[in-house]
């Protein structure tokens, strides 16, 4: 036997009714408003709010007292003056605009009652649309249990229209609501509320929509005066225990420390497989076509250019997309926020508004949504500080470097004796961490100097805890990894078959011939200057260079001497040596430094820029299994004319280091520049990163050579 | 394949991407891929004000 809340059985009318009830669900995010929907209309349907995602309209079918009632589902927004994709839809679904929707006979709009000073600023937008409304007071089982109690009856009678208590999924209030829906749409709609900003008293010349928000928030004030009652409680939910030991400022700070420690590790170990896979198909498509093509400039453009630079950057796609994964689903599940919580007191603690927050939690993504994000900040001195520190947050075009290097010259030791913690993962970490710490020492100088004043206060949510939904999860790690990828068959392609040619040419057989010849005779001259010399260091030397010798002596010696040869005198190679004094003192060879100057225009290069130099200019020693092609050529690269290796641990940190602090991205300074309206701070900005990241490789190399 | 032929097909690519990575990076300086929604609204207009507003005395 149908109830009344019955979903349709068919699609005609009901007592001759040709056109259903239209009714919008409106409310904020984690208000229950997709649990209520299908209550009523007892079809499922995804929960939370997620950019992009619940953007689409959803809806379902009900009947009541022979009243067909057609049920849409609005993204959960805070407001209904449109600033996202979400509140765009939801604004043009209630005003008729949105294509394919039917007009809204009457707007449900959920209140929270554990926050329903918040849920009302919404309530009073929805009275002012002109359309019959009714107050789903959700959660009030929840506000039972915090202590708080909502005279609904005053509530209504102050508004002008229902306030119906619901607890949507023990199925208390639906008849109820119903009720009042079917009703309403028959009355006229309630009067809009009377919110005058220009009576707010503004010494600090806020906008006028500042002014309005501040308005309703008075007129909530009044709104609420006697209707919300909170006695205190003892009682806490395990929601509560959970979120007071996260919160904490010792505990939780340790809780995030190891939820990130134990990310990078799973990062490592993972995704080792899958990346193994890659790497064996990146070696096989090389040998294919070294075998396959005669000897000559398009094999090598081939094979030591798009090969090697394109190759050296898609084995990282499977950690890309772990580290996505995990992201998402600590996003998903409600942890990130008790997080930015914590971040909170560090941000206020430097100077800088809560506010700040959301622009950096963005830019460990792109740097150029957190800048933009910044928008929210209605101080000008917090916005300049937030904006000028937001590339300093290690974006995912950094991950590889991070990666590559960490793979190929830290070692995979447990750390204080913990097998599941690695001191790859902590140095990773500490990668992350150290883009945190110095834009914490930059905001807290800059705010107390050029930038002084008092910090901004902030409220934020927490939502509730949720299980992740695993769409919504995929499609980050999607996104990611198309990203990533697009990126690779693109710019990096491109990239690399420039690099290519500037390391290639000029090519001059006899001008190879002749330096390799030049070598030999010096080292042989160098050899017999120290035939008298007796030292211990003397001994080493000559040992060092006789070695040298012997092999230049060999095949493969040779070969690897012409292709040193071949790569000093490009084009790229002469340019590399005019920089090396720069770069030396971080411990860096030309090579490295010429990859680093190619990655100002855009970082995510850099990993295809050494592929192809190394691949050119050293030898594939090829016996490391589970390694990839370009650590195996990082590893195997030595300083010119020596046998010592370019690569140690302190110059991997140094790299590092100096990816962590730079400004290698053209265009987070050209945003910069658009969102400041000046280019003097694209240019602070580009000046103070590349001058501490040089500081911090420097400090990094000189002080890692001394200790380790 | 003669040295020739191989250095003239290996430039005519390496050309051809230098000039598509010239116009790439140029228009990504003016449209960066990874740019969020762009707003004009003014900062205030979420529902979101600072608490020192909220309970300033009026």
């Amino acid at each position: 036997m149908p109830s009344q809340l019955d979903p349709p059985t068919n699609t005609t009318s009901v007592d001759g009714q040709e056109t259903p009830l239209v009714v919008a669900l409106l409310g904020n995010p984690n208000t229950g408003k997709s649990t209520l929907f299908t209550a009523l209309a007892g079809i499922p349907t995804r929960v939370g709010n997620y950019p992009g995602v619940t953007v689409e309209e959803k809806r379902g079918q009900f009947t009541h007292q022979s009243s067909r009632i057609e049920l849409i589902d609005l993204p959960g927004i805070y407001s209904l003056i449109p600033r996202s994709p979400d509140e765009d839809v939801a604004m043009a679904v209630l005003e008729g605009r949105q294509e394919g929707s039917p007009k809204i006979d009457c707007v449900v709009v959920l209140a929270d009652a554990t926050s329903l000073e918040r849920n009302c600023y919404l309530v009073s937008q929805a009275l002012a649309l002109g359309l019959p409304v009714v107050v789903a007071l959700t959660l009030v089982d929840l506000a039972a249990d915090r202590g708080i109690s909502v005279d609904h009856a005053t509530l209504a009678s102050r508004l002008g229209c229902p306030v119906i208590p619901v607890i949507a999924p023990q199925r208390d209030g639906l008849a109820p609501l119903a009720d009042a829906i079917v009703a309403t749409t028959k009355q006229s709609p309630p009067a809009a509320p009377t919110i005058h900003p220009e009576q707010i008293d503004d010494p600090n010349g806020h906008s006028p929509a500042a002014l309005e928000a501040m308005a309703r928030y008075r007129w909530i004030e009044q709104l609420l005066d006697g209707v919300v009652k909170q006695t205190p409680t003892t009682r806490w939910s395990l929601e509560e225990r959970i979120d007071a030991v996260l919160t904490h400022r010792v505990a939780g700070t340790f809780v995030f420390i190891a939820v990130m420690l134990t990310v990078f590790s799973s990062i490592f170990w993972a995704a080792a497989p899958i990346m193994d896979l890659f790497s064996g198909a990146v070696d096989s498509v090389a040998g294919f076509l070294q075998a396959r093509l005669p000897q000559g400039a398009v094999r090598s453009l081939l094979v030591d250019g798009v090969v090697a630079g394109v190759g050296g950057v898609v084995v990282f796609l499977p950690q890309i997309a772990m580290l996505f994964l995990f992201v998402s689903i600590l996003e998903g599940c409600g942890y990130l926020a008790r997080a930015a919580y914590l971040m909170d007191r560090l941000l206020v603690g430097v100077g800088l508004s809560g506010r700040s927050f959301i622009p950096l939690l963005s830019s460990f993504a792109c740097a150029i949504p957190g800048i933009m994000a910044t928008r929210t900040i209605e101080n000008r001195r917090d916005r300049l500080v937030t904006i000028l520190v937001a590339p300093l947050m290690s974006c995912s075009a950094r991950l590889p470097v991070y990666v590559l290097l960490t793979a190929a010259f830290v070692p995979n030791t447990p750390v204080a004796g913990l097998p599941w913690l690695r001191l790859q993962a902590v140095v990773l970490a500490s990668m992350y961490a150290l883009g945190v710490v110095v834009a914490a020492i930059v905001a807290a100088i800059l705010s107390r100097t050029v930038f002084r004043g008092p910090p901004q206060p902030f409220v934020m949510e927490l939502p509730g805890w949720r299980w992740p939904q695993l769409m919504v999860v995929l499609e980050r790690v999607r996104e990611a990894c198309w990203s990533f990828l697009s990126a690779a068959g693109t710019l990096i392609v491109a990239v690399s078959i420039v690099v290519w040619a500037l390391a290639s040419y000029p090519y001059s057989i006899e001008a190879i011939d002749a330096e390799v010849a030049r070598e030999k005779v010096s080292l042989t001259e160098r050899v017999e200057s120290l035939a008298d010399d007796t030292s211990a260091a003397a001994a080493d030397l000559r040992e060092e260079l006789t070695d040298q010798l012997t092999l230049l002596n060999t095949e493969e010696g040779l070969e690897a001497a012409r292709r040193g040869a071949a790569s000093r005198q490009s084009f790229l190679g002469r340019a590399g040596r005019l920089i090396e004094p720069v770069v030396r003192p971080l411990g860096w060879d030309w090579r490295i430094g010429c990859a680093a100057i190619a990655s100002f225009p855009a970082r995510e290069v850099v990993l295809g820029t050494l592929g192809v130099i190394y691949n050119l200019g050293e030898v594939d020693p090829g016996e490391e299994e589970g390694s990839n092609m370009l650590i195996r050529r990082l590893r195997a690269a030595t300083w010119d004319g020596s046998n010592r290796p370019v690569f140690t641990l302190p110059v991997a940190l140094s790299i590092m280091v100096f990816f962590a602090l730079c400004a290698q991205c053209a265009s987070t300074l050209v945003v910069i520049g658009k969102e400041t309206g000046s280019w003097v701070w694209p240019l602070v900005t580009f000046s103070y990163m590349t001058g501490l990241a040089w500081i911090g490789a420097l400090l990094t190399y000189q002080l890692g050579t001394a200790l380790l | 394949m003669n040295t020739t032929v191989q250095n003239l097909i290996a430039l005519t690519v390496v050309t051809a991407a230098a000039v598509w990575l010239s116009r790439s990076l140029w228009k990504r300086l003016w449209a960066p891929p990874c740019a969020g929604i762009q707003s004009d609204v003014p900062a205030g207009a979420d529902g979101f004000v600072s608490l020192d507003q909220l309970t300033k005395k009026k």
